[in-house]
């Protein structure tokens, strides 16, 4: 008896991280430049007011060179750059990113989050990503710790961690491959990151991923390439071929045919009449067919 | 779609389509494409112009922050070596105007080349490289057929099987590409001879300073295009000549402009329509050649290493030239290739 209370008390603390406070609001906690709220209901825009809630599905809409930072209230942070259109779903803990650039943070064991944009979706659990979208479908995922799972509308999927980055372009139906990016400048060139007053709760946990990604360039293991694309390309296929040779050289190989009086006026009259034994046409090899000679 | 992304996947897809311009003046600027894409692993299909990975939209770094493609070291590839085989049916094996000979065609290529892996140079990527190439060309392996021939020494007139006329070339080369973001600029040099299949008797050779210059355009995720000019002068010394001329009576240049496809139907065929205009210009006779090829090749990468290719093409050929006719040509055929980096 005392065995299975224990049992089943450890499947209680095993599950009750997963029994996740939905995120359907968030207080707008920074406002940089131009951020407004769209009222689902009307449609109206009102602009973003720092302390106040957001709701589902009321959208926000950020303008060029804005962002906005909101924070639920079991600290869940979505931070938002510049051109940017989402919303928090009416239930469970989904973020829709319509377009432009988003960061967001779940702490531990509240439940993680689900960032979708078209048909395309990442999950994540208690970790730190940035998701850029754009309306025509183009999807980029990037973990900036942690680990986190992206799925496409197909089913197919890529499980990404701390410093890698995933992207589908517009209009695309597949993932690119996994990339490896140097994670340190991406970090220290990041307005979501950076962009703020204060600091990302989930700092440490990046600036640790960093440290593992500098080790491992430090030692030579890995190396920044900042190669432009086509030396990250598919080995290219061979020509075809069909002129191993230019048409000019290959002319002196295979002479083109003579009609007869072209020879005669090269060698004098063909067979023994030979007068120019050690010349040819335009180069040849010394054998000249005839034209119509078959 | 952004400006980034359809320059990125042009690049994607002209890292294939460059060798699509299939019929270039000779094979090593062929290689030279393809060297220098091989230089590193393939870890990913897209990456930006100096970051990386690409924008998905302008502007869009701001707020992400810049991303440069990190790679497992590799120790630098020196060599690489080249394989190739194809066969191929021609109508016209002598470029006649009349009276075309049609013959099955073998054209065995190896070559082998100190290219090592690129240096950075200048925001862009230096590729040098020197080696060799050695390639036999061999007719009418599938039939017994015969033509008249006149042969000039010692002066003889007789049918002579189409195998006759194999012969074989060597090149050595030495180039060197500059390539930055979806710009290449080449210049090199090559030494080449032609051989009778016989005994390896020289009949003619050449040296040609050649140059380039490749720009590459994405039109959709799955399509790109290619524009080229590549430029070149022959230094040529030929064995058999006209009367009181010179062996540098085949000295030219030529000058071709090239326009290539690329549409990637899945990730093991891509199909590559493409088109060339050539001006050559013979400076010791003043014969000048036009020629225009229009080509179409399905590529199937089987590994890293292995690629088949099924093609047809189609040359019109005006020139003006004594010796020598306009003609047409149509070739179809396929090919195995087999390259190798260490």
């Amino acid at each position: 008896m005392k065995k299975s209370f224990l049992s089943t008390a450890l499947l209680i603390g095993l599950t009750l991280p997963l029994i996740a406070a939905p995120l359907t609001e968030s207080t707008f906690t920074e406002i940089v430049k131009d951020v407004k709220v769209v009222a689902s209901a009307d449609r109206s825009a009102q602009p973003a007011q720092l302390n106040n809630l957001l709701k589902a599905p009321d959208r926000v809409r950020t303008g060029p060179d804005s962002r906005a930072e909101l924070t639920s209230a079991d600290k869940t942070i979505t931070r938002v750059g510049a051109n940017t259109v989402f919303a928090y779903s009416d239930s469970g803990r989904t973020v829709n990113l319509e377009q432009g650039n988003l960061l967001f943070h779940a702490p531990k064991g509240l439940g993680g989050g689900t960032i979708k944009s078209g048909g395309a979706a990442a999950a994540v659990l208690g970790t730190t990503l940035i998701v850029s979208a754009t309306p025509a479908g183009g999807f980029k995922v990037i973990l900036l710790e942690g680990k986190g799972k992206v799925t496409l509308p197909n089913g197919q999927s890529v499980t990404l961690t701390a410093g890698q980055e995933v992207l589908v372009l517009p209009g695309g139906t597949k993932f690119s491959s996994v990339l490896d990016i140097n994670l340190n400048k991406l970090v220290e060139g990041s307005l979501l990151v950076n962009g703020f007053s204060h600091e990302l709760s989930s700092l440490p946990l990046i600036a640790a991923a960093i440290q593992a990604q500098d080790s491992h360039l430090k030692s030579g293991k890995s190396v920044d390439t900042g190669l432009p694309p086509e030396f990250f390309l598919p080995p290219a296929p061979p020509g075809n071929g069909l002129t191993g040779l230019d048409p000019g050289t290959y002319q002196t190989a295979v002479h083109p045919p003579l009609s007869i009086a072209q020879f005669e006026s090269l060698h004098g009259p063909p067979v023994g009449g030979n007068q120019n034994a050690s010349l040819g046409g335009t180069g040849g090899r010394g054998v000249i067919t005839f034209q119509n000679s078959k | 779609m952004n400006i980034n992304n359809t320059r990125i996947v042009a690049a994607a897809l002209f890292a294939t389509a460059v060798p699509a311009l299939a019929q270039m003046p000779n094979a090593s600027q062929q290689v030279d494409a393809i060297q220098q894409r091989r230089q590193l692993e393939p870890t990913a299909p897209w990456s930006p112009d100096t970051n990386g990975v690409p924008e998905l939209y302008a502007g869009e770094s701001s707020d992400l922050g810049p991303q440069s493609v990190l790679q497992l070291k590799h120790r630098r590839q020196l060599i690489e070596a080249f394989a190739d085989v194809q066969y191929f049916y021609t109508d016209n094996m002598f470029l006649a105007n009349q009276g075309k000979q049609g013959a099955d065609v073998l054209v065995s290529t190896v070559q082998a080349a100190l290219a090592p892996s690129p240096y950075q140079l200048s925001d862009g990527f230096l590729s040098p490289r020197v080696g060799y190439q050695h390639q036999w060309f061999a007719y009418g392996l599938a039939g017994s057929q015969e033509v008249f021939a006149q042969i000039i020494n010692p002066p003889l007139a007789k049918n002579v099987g189409l195998d006759y006329f194999d012969f074989n070339a060597q090149t050595f080369f030495a180039d060197v590409a500059w390539s930055r973001q979806h710009w290449t600029f080449a210049v090199g040099g090559d030494f080449r001879q032609l051989m009778d299949s016989e005994g390896y008797r020289e009949f003619y050779q050449e040296y040609v300073p050649h140059w380039s210059v490749r720009r590459d355009f994405a039109t959709s995720q799955n399509t790109a295009l290619s524009l080229a000019y590549e430029g070149d002068y022959r230094l040529t010394d030929s064995q058999y000549v006209p009367p009181a001329t010179g062996g540098n009576y085949n000295d030219r240049t030529d000058h071709s402009l090239s326009l290539a496809g690329s549409w990637r139907l899945c990730r093991h065929v891509i199909l590559q329509p493409s088109y060339r205009f050539q001006f050559t210009h013979f400076t010791r006779t003043d014969r000048s050649d036009f020629l225009h090829t229009i080509g179409l090749t399905l590529y199937c990468p089987i590994t890293d290493n292995l690629t088949v290719r099924a093609y047809v093409a189609y040359d019109n050929v005006k020139t003006d030239g004594a010796y020598v006719q306009s003609y047409q040509k149509l070739d179809a055929g396929g090919g195995l290739n087999l390259t190798v980096r260490f």
